[in-house]
């Protein structure tokens, strides 16, 4: 029997059999990526996340934005403005208040932080009132999504900033490391206000359509591990975690509440989990992280998202082959699997070979899920 | 060592003491403590946070604040140091390569290239080859290190080492890249002498770089 996209997510996140795997091979794409594709075949309609998730065939999703990497869930948002304009760079204040460096042609590089928004309390009470839990505009983008999903049998899935994500958000990340240990009353107060926030409003959204997912963007993992030790991951994040993701899963039952980490999250798993978190992405294979060995000291406490090493898809199609054969049946045949890259689609990937890969990978979840019925 | 030069060493590797490092300092150097001593012994608290941060006791945070101890050290010694004779590790010039404009990484390694008594000549985020070659020649440094942070600028590392082939100063001149998307396999792909895996391995990488050859060569 064929499942929705909303049972097959949820008996994902339960190891539960499926009809085939959730189709989410990708979180998104460069859009240096999607500009080469769309000389290489992709119809030039496909030009964000949105409409190439659409034409790729995934499991349909409705996703609420609040923030996440481009800003801390500010409502109302800094407005553009233009510092400096070089030959080759421009000097701008962005959406979130920081002022960065980017490429004048547009190159989808990320930013150079230059100043961010909060340096001291007086700053941070400068910023707040764009974090007011009561703001409307953020109460009225979650009715209309929880609207938009209604009855319709398809994920509905809230993006927000996680606690690391808005500290790094508000004072950029080396002020932030530095801020651990001369302004841990300011940190301490920003993530009280976080927990505040994101109850209210997810409360909010729960009451007109309960989310099958929280995603909490992170980022605070590299390629040797967590980028703060796990005494201070204790002291700035697990009080908050334990409030907000307890609030999550056990007051509204949020089925997933799940953490996007980048790099080594090796050394944090057992704290997020302890916290109730039980999904994560992305695992990036070049910072050391392999799925099958994640799973095997962890069979059933988390959802696996990602894993597949996104440098494969440009290194050819057996590349390509052997990393799918390598992750995707033993993960599949285990359950609590969602197949996709380690991170985005980078640009040195033909379209050609993407193609092959998603079709590859659907083709291998599909006759592992149909063994698992049969066998 | 004295009193003063025990506490500075012990402040800046033992982070969570909480140094305050400008009183600490001014009152080190009103005591009569001279202010090449009072560097050293920075530079060997900041030489036993890299240590631990090795041993995995230490993390990334620890890091970018023990250099932030650093960089405020040196600017309050910085004034002092006229007419002391100081040893030097040599020159070492770091770039974020072209095509890329993020320099924590870089900033980091800095920070502790100094700390471990380097001269360092930061060219700042997207610099071209021919910047990197050209300080290089002016400095008469043997070691210049390279930045990325994602894969799509490894070409423009490569650019650099093509550079350096170009001006016919390749076998003069050791060549390191780190960041997110490096990988020891650049040394073979890029043609690159080394691959840091982290800042202090960075430092590692320098000293024996320079340590064979000799310090700069002017």
């Amino acid at each position: 029997m064929t499942m929705t996209p909303r049972e097959r997510l949820l008996a994902t996140a339960r190891f539960e059999p499926l009809d085939r795997p959730f189709r989410n091979e990708s979180i998104g794409f460069w859009d240096e990526t999607l500009v080469r594709w769309h000389g290489e075949g992709l119809s030039s309609e496909v030009n964000n996340l949105m409409t190439a998730v659409m034409q790729m065939g995934y499991d349909l999703q409705v996703p609420i934005f609040l923030g996440v990497h481009e800003h801390p869930g500010f409502d109302p948002l800094f407005e553009e403005e233009i510092i400096e304009r070089g030959e080759r760079h421009t000097i701008k204040r962005d959406i979130s208040g920081s002022v960065v460096k980017v490429f004048t042609d547009g190159s989808s590089m990320l930013p150079a932080l230059i100043e961010p928004p909060v340096r001291d309390r007086e700053s941070w009470e400068r910023v707040k009132f764009r974090l007011d839990p009561e703001t409307p505009g953020r109460l009225a983008l979650c009715d209309t999504m929880a609207a938009f999903a209604g009855d319709n049998p398809v994920p509905l899935i809230a993006f927000l900033p996680g606690l690391f994500g808005t500290h790094r958000h508000l004072l950029g990340f080396e002020p932030l490391m530095v801020a651990y240990r001369k302004q841990p009353e300011l940190l301490h107060e920003i993530a009280r206000h976080w927990v505040a926030l994101w109850k209210h409003v997810i409360g909010h959204l729960h009451a007109r359509r309960p989310p099958e997912m929280v995603f909490l963007w992170e980022d605070m993992c590299y390629k040797n591990g967590p980028m703060i030790s796990p005494r201070a991951f204790d002291a700035f994040m697990t009080p908050y975690y334990r409030e907000l993701v307890g609030f999550f899963r056990n007051d509204l039952r949020v089925p997933i509440v799940h953490v996007d980490t980048d790099g080594n999250l090796t050394e944090l798993i057992p704290k997020f989990i302890e916290a109730g978190v039980n999904s994560f992405w992305p695992f990036e294979v070049q910072a050391g992280m392999d799925i099958l060995k994640v799973r095997e000291e962890w069979p059933r406490q988390f959802m696996i998202w990602g894993g597949i090493d996104k440098r494969a898809l440009a290194a050819g199609r057996e590349a390509i082959r052997e990393e799918v054969m390598r992750v995707v049946p033993p993960m599949v045949r285990q359950g609590g699997y969602i197949p996709g890259i380690d991170h985005m689609v980078p640009p040195d990937v033909p379209y050609d070979d993407w193609v092959y890969f998603l079709d590859l990978v659907r083709e291998v979840g599909e006759k592992e899920c149909a063994k698992s019925k049969t066998g | 060592m004295g009193a003063y030069l025990d506490k500075i060493q012990e402040g800046f590797s033992d982070l969570d003491l909480g140094i305050e490092v400008t009183p600490l300092l001014n009152e080190a150097l009103a005591a009569g403590e001279k202010a090449g001593e009072i560097l050293d012994a920075m530079s060997a608290g900041l030489k036993k946070v890299g240590e631990l941060f090795e041993k995995g006791e230490y993390y990334l945070a620890d890091l970018v604040y023990a250099g932030d101890l650093m960089k405020e050290g040196v600017r309050v010694i910085e004034p002092h140091l006229v007419g002391e004779s100081r040893p030097e590790e040599g020159t070492v010039i770091l770039a974020t390569v072209e095509g890329d404009i993020h320099d924590i990484g870089k900033n980091i390694v800095a920070s502790l290239l100094s700390g471990a008594g380097f001269q360092v000549v930061d060219l700042g985020v997207d610099v071209s080859p021919d910047r990197v070659v050209n300080a290089v020649r002016e400095s008469g440094s043997r070691a210049a290190g390279l930045s990325v942070l994602l894969t799509t600028t490894i070409p423009a590392a490569a650019a650099v080492v093509d550079a350096f082939r170009a001006a016919g100063i390749r076998d003069g001149v050791k060549i390191a890249v780190g960041g997110a998307c490096t990988t020891p396999g650049l040394v073979e792909t890029i043609g690159v002498d080394a691959v840091g895996t982290d800042a202090v391995s960075a430092v590692n990488i320098f000293e024996r770089f320079l340590g064979e050859e000799g310090g700069d060569s002017t």
